[in-house]
């Protein structure tokens, strides 16, 4: 141990591991998920620290064990992650376990922030606008989906980088701010918002059905005036909730996908729905 | 056919191998880091992400091989909505659209199937590719211990470059099955389909337009809360009643959000309390 000049990673130490963390997720797998990615991670973090022997060996196997979190926010882990095996290059006093407890304990609720976050509200609302301008024909459709890219680059980068600045003090100001629970209420928001948007504007269903038809002209009762008068896109909605309601009930959503199709040609062949 | 097979693959795939896995070969090699390469990494990753992601880019590029965009933007943005609710979460592996929309595109534009036709065959082709990825997370778990074994040695080398095969073999996973899909699988779609008959390939065709209903119902069942529910519907309303459009949907609701998050009781709290303490 050095006190006057602690070991430091190196500038293209941190370069290569942010490298790495975009190649973490590759060994994803059902045994130990993606601990074999941790690993990689940390390994130019122990050659700039010049750790060697045994001391890698053991280092390297400490990063071996079951780690899963979500694929973006993980970098901030591993940015903490990279801190402390730093501190432990410089005062070996600090144990290995504390590093992985500490990585153990983060895996969860990081991944419940990056889940709703990201894929919960983010993805989606990029997704469905750009799918929704895709449908019709506007190629801008096409270039808004690369945002999902930059959110990619932007979000793993930065937060690798603040881990490894504020270490684990981070934790702690991400839970006592609650900058990261009104990003996350407020993107809930929005993407309930365009849903309730796109299912009135994508599902186009309705029923040429009339009722008490006479020969006639302009007799009977048509079943979408009645539907309309109550509200328009009702149909809409009840497609939606039938199928909200199948999946609840944990029904594959390729078997509600089936069970959609059967149902449209079966209503659409009987002249029901048009 | 192969020829185009090829292409496609190139385009939605393949290029991977100089953009993103040959950098990280020769940083791995070499053993040094390099700022450039990783940023070149760092692009392709991206690039990669979003067409892993939003199946409108592999169906559009699909498209621009086959010389019809407006039919991989129609096709891409049909699946892409089919399936906006699905993700990873945890360890399991969903059914994924991106082998379905290059196919589908191909087989729209190269068997002038109609879309509705075409997107039936979603179902099969995202379970097999399902299958597939199933099969692959299995077979890693073989390279997670030869993992051990290299750190075991201290060998970061190994650890770097078994990583990159990984990355590598998931590149394959995807365009493999994209050539061979065009080159052997076209043709036979296009009998299957020629026998389809008129009721079955109109009601397929009105099928696709309620399809995005599983999408969101998906996303709803992940998302919705009785906190958030009153927000669909006010959307919901918005659509129907002022037929505004999608962008401005994202404007309604970020203004509703701006309004929420101040007005809701627990942020609030804290607000009052950082002004407390300046």
């Amino acid at each position: 141990m050095n006190a006057e000049n602690p070991k430091k990673i190196s500038k293209l130490g941190l370069y290569g591991a942010i490298w790495r963390i975009n190649n973490f997720a590759s060994n994803y797998n059902f045994e130990r998920l993606m601990a074999l990615g941790m690993c990689e991670v940390m390994v130019p973090v122990f050659r700039s620290l010049g750790i060697t022997g045994d001391k890698l060996r053991e280092g390297l196997q400490r990063h071996l064990v079951f780690y899963n979190t979500h694929p973006y926010f993980c970098a901030m882990i591993m940015g903490i992650m990279a801190a402390m095996e730093e501190s432990k290059a410089n005062d070996d006093s600090l144990p290995g376990e504390t590093i992985n407890d500490f990585k153990v304990a983060m895996m969860g609720p990081f991944a419940g922030m990056g889940d709703s976050l990201f894929w919960g509200t983010v993805h989606p609302i990029i997704l469905t606008i750009s799918a929704y301008m895709a449908v019709k024909y506007n190629i801008l459709g096409f270039f808004l989906c690369f945002l999902i890219g930059v959110i990619a680059i932007l979000g793993t980068y930065y937060p690798f980088l603040w881990g490894y600045k504020y270490g684990t003090n981070i934790v702690e100001q991400i839970r006592t701010s609650q900058l990261l629970a009104q990003l996350t209420t407020g993107a809930k928001v929005v993407a309930m918002t365009v849903v309730g948007v796109m299912i009135g504007l994508l599902i186009h269903i309705s029923t040429p059905v009339v009722l008490f038809q006479t020969t006639e002209k302009g007799s009977g009762v048509a079943i979408q005036g009645i539907l309309d008068g109550i509200m328009p896109g009702l149909l809409s909605l009840g497609v939606l909730f039938l199928v909200y309601w199948l999946l609840r009930r944990k029904i594959s959503p390729l078997v509600v996908m089936l069970i959609l199709m059967v149902l449209t040609v079966a209503l659409k062949t009987l002249g029901w729905i048009g | 056919m192969w020829m185009k097979a090829f292409l496609v693959a190139l385009v939605t795939g393949l290029w991977q191998l100089v953009l993103y896995q040959l950098p990280m070969l020769i940083m791995a090699l070499t053993k040094k880091e390099s700022k450039f390469l990783t940023w070149v990494v760092l692009i392709a990753r991206g690039l990669s992400d979003s067409a892993n992601y939003a199946v409108v880019i592999p169906a559009v590029l699909t498209g621009l091989v086959l010389g019809d965009i407006r039919t991989g933007l129609f096709v891409g943005g049909t699946i892409q909505l089919m399936f906006i609710g699905v993700f990873i979460v945890g360890a399991s592996v969903p059914p994924n659209p991106y082998l379905a929309a290059i196919l589908s595109t191909a087989i729209v534009i190269l068997t002038k199937a109609s879309p509705g036709e075409a997107i039936a065959l979603v179902v099969p082709i995202s379970v097999v590719t399902q299958f597939l990825t199933n099969g692959f997370m299995s077979l890693n778990v073989f390279l997670t211990h030869w993992g051990d074994r290299m750190a075991a040695k201290g060998d970061t080398q190994g650890i770097d470059l078994l990583n990159i095969l990984d990355g590598t073999g998931w590149m394959f996973l995807n365009t493999i099955p994209t050539f061979l899909g065009i080159g052997a699988g076209v043709g036979v779609a296009a009998k299957l389909l020629s026998v389809i008959p008129e009721w079955l390939s109109n009601g397929l065709g009105y099928t696709s337009g309620v399809l995005p209903a599983l999408g969101f119902g998906m996303l709803l069942l992940m998302i919705a809360s009785s906190e958030f529910w009153p927000f669909f519907f006010l959307g919901f309303l918005a659509a129907v009643y002022l037929k505004i459009n999608a962008v401005s949907g994202v404007v309604l609701g970020i203004a509703i959000a701006l309004i929420y998050v101040r007005l809701k009781p627990e942020f609030n709290k804290m607000a009052v309390k950082k002004e407390e303490s300046l």
